[in-house]
């Protein structure tokens, strides 16, 4: 995807002179830079749409203060002893009509963290905790972890550096076929690139601004050809009429295009929200038949129904189990919030 | 009666209202003494004078709000003139930082129009003064505009625009009534290109918010509690969208309880089932 020109771009006071944000600054140099004291200062404060600012979202250069690498939702795993995730950036440059982070965020636009330094010294910190138990990194889970690497150099940072944490594992989750900066470095063996996938005829229509399948799956292949291994997720499964012979459909093209010794991980998961997160949603996209359901409410997260939604893992655990080892396919059930 | 967008102005002088009065073809309410109020006959643009100054920025602002029946559809400007740290004068400033003096309060405004030009920051002060050599522009009413009108619009709703009217040079002492309405009706041109962006967006914001169509009639068949009426609006939305083709109100002609109607809805809608394709 062209990326959109920034034509705003908030710098907080602190971060003015940081290398980073001269950098990632100087690419967008008809933009206007304002400075501000805080991100919260703007970002995500009351009385203002997400809607009406994804059609032109501002950059926003910040400095993320406190915890940066924080403990995965339960339930959220691909075999590891521990799970974090670590969010190097906010919201995304595509419009997914599942994606919680319009619900999250009152704002559409991009936060970037620029003091990567803090996010590597906690990861290495964490890596040293109890060195013997497997650890695994997620990075994308408020972002893509890859669309926007052209202007944050997010994996030309990371990727080398992470390299060297071999006690750890890694876990770069995109819908992006920007894997320019992966092809010019070897594979990174503790590094997966994870695809989030869904069948051609939802994501066509629900995977706004974002490549299609084909191009997503090809840029898989074209990775794994170079070594890199991948990851597939099945996340959030979408519900629909013929949804199983549409997922079933899917499954056969990725196994079929995709070798199975460079697949570390196959993961699929349900689609929830929690209450407050999907009425913000609904206000803001009432038109959505996304969100018509079936859902039904359980313990404060609305999802589909109990039975619909163990009939779809039912049958993407059987599915997949056809396809690739059982111990490489994890349901991931976890709360987003 | 509903209009398909609403714009709403808040100008501080008389001089600078004129022209855009003029141009949209708008009437004065004589029956409003507090403020001059004006409006065209649709009703769908509304503009008031405020007056000099923070507290008649915000007091007008409130009072157009409430007797406009503006919603979270309307779109809000707030046009005049202002000093700046250069001339020339004419030159129209798109304002994206306001600080105001009195209270050193920071807004960030983000109006969601994407006609591109010139931005500054402007500093709202309380009394006229003569222009800073930095690069701000100086009035007295923006900030308070803008900090009023948040609170009932989203802050992409709300455009601040300011024409350069004094300078070092030139200073507000010899601003009269003429030079500032020659300096609103120059940018008059570019005034309707942001207001007809603007309308657009009002109108996407009027139909993402309205009722769906045949709520009011649905309601109206019968008795429902406040707490029906929500997830009756609800239900509606939802059969509508996927069910276009079919005619609500004939379907539930048999049904006389707001349970029955709601059961109904809710039946249809759980045996739909998507199709992507």
């Amino acid at each position: 995807m062209a990326l959109k020109v920034i034509d705003t771009i908030y710098i907080e006071e602190e971060i003015k002179e940081h290398p980073r944000t001269i950098d990632i600054s100087s690419k967008f140099k008809d933009a206007r830079v304002l400075t501000i004291g805080k991100f919260g200062e703007l970002f995500n404060k009351k009385s203002q749409s997400f809607r009406l600012q994804k059609r032109n979202p501002a950059l926003i250069l910040a400095k993320k203060a406190g915890r940066c690498v924080l403990p995965a939702p339960k339930g959220f795993g691909i075999g590891g002893h521990k799970n974090y995730y670590f969010s190097h950036m906010y919201n995304c440059l595509y419009d997914c009509s599942y994606c919680f982070l319009q619900g999250l965020y009152a704002s559409a636009d991009y936060v970037v963290f620029v003091n990567y330094e803090d996010f590597l010294e906690e990861i290495i910190e964490k890596s040293e905790e109890n060195p013997s138990s497997v650890k695994t990194f997620f990075s994308g889970y408020d972002c893509d972890s890859l669309a926007f690497d052209k202007i944050t150099g997010f994996a030309q940072y990371f990727l080398p550096r992470l390299r060297k944490i071999e006690n750890c594992e890694f876990e770069l989750r995109t819908k992006s076929i920007n894997i320019e900066v992966l092809k010019s470095m070897e594979p990174i063996k503790n590094c997966i690139i994870a695809f989030s996938l869904s069948p051609d005829e939802v994501a066509k229509t629900l995977d706004k601004k974002a490549p299609n399948i084909k191009r997503r799956l090809d840029a898989m292949k074209n990775l794994t050809d170079q070594g890199w291994n991948v990851g597939l997720r099945f996340d959030p499964l979408i519900y629909s009429e013929d949804w199983d012979i549409m997922y079933s459909k899917l499954f056969d093209k990725c196994f079929e295009i995709i070798d199975n010794n460079m697949i570390h991980s196959v993961s699929f998961g349900p689609l929830r929200f929690p209450k407050a997160m999907y009425k913000k949603i609904k206000i803001d996209s009432p038109r959505e038949k996304l969100f018509i359901g079936p859902f039904e409410m359980n313990n404060g997260t609305v999802a589909y129904k109990n039975d619909l939604e163990k009939q779809m893992s039912d049958f993407c655990q059987d599915q997949l189990s056809r396809k690739i080892g059982k111990e490489k396919i994890f349901h991931c059930v976890s709360d987003v919030v | 009666m509903e209009y398909s967008y609403s714009i709403r102005f808040v100008v501080a002088l008389e001089a600078e209202a004129e022209p855009i009065i003029e141009d949209y073809g708008l009437k004065r309410i004589h029956e409003i003494n507090l403020f001059k109020v004006y409006r065209n006959n649709l009703a769908n643009y509304w503009l008031i004078v405020s007056g000099i100054g923070s507290i008649n920025a915000a007091t007008a602002s409130i009072f157009l709000y409430q007797y406009s029946n503006a919603n979270k559809s309307s779109f809000w400007f707030n046009i005049g003139i202002a000093g700046y740290f250069t001339g020339p004068a004419g030159e129209i400033f798109l304002v994206d930082k306001i600080l105001d003096e009195v209270t050193c309060q920071t807004h960030f405004p983000r109006s969601a129009l994407t006609k591109k030009i010139k931005r500054d920051e402007l500093l709202t002060v309380s009394k006229p003064r003569e222009p800073l050599s930095t690069s701000h522009l100086i009035d007295m009413e923006g900030f308070s505009f803008f900090d009023v009108v948040n609170r009932f619009a989203v802050r992409e709703l709300i455009t601040v625009l300011k024409v350069v009217s004094d300078f070092p040079s030139y200073g507000y002492t010899k601003i009269t009534k003429n030079i500032a309405r020659n300096l609103i009706s120059n940018i008059l041109p570019d005034l309707r290109e942001f207001v007809a962006e603007a309308e657009e967006i009002s109108h996407k914001e009027l139909i993402r918010l309205r009722n769906p169509a045949s709520y009011n009639e649905v309601i109206s068949k019968t008795e429902f509690t406040q707490t029906q009426s929500k997830i009756l609006e609800k239900l509606v939305r939802d059969w509508e969208e996927v069910f276009p083709e079919r005619y609500l109100i004939k379907e539930i002609d048999g049904l006389k309880k707001s349970s029955e109607i709601l059961r109904k809805l809710s039946s249809d809608l759980n045996n739909f089932r998507i199709d992507w394709l």
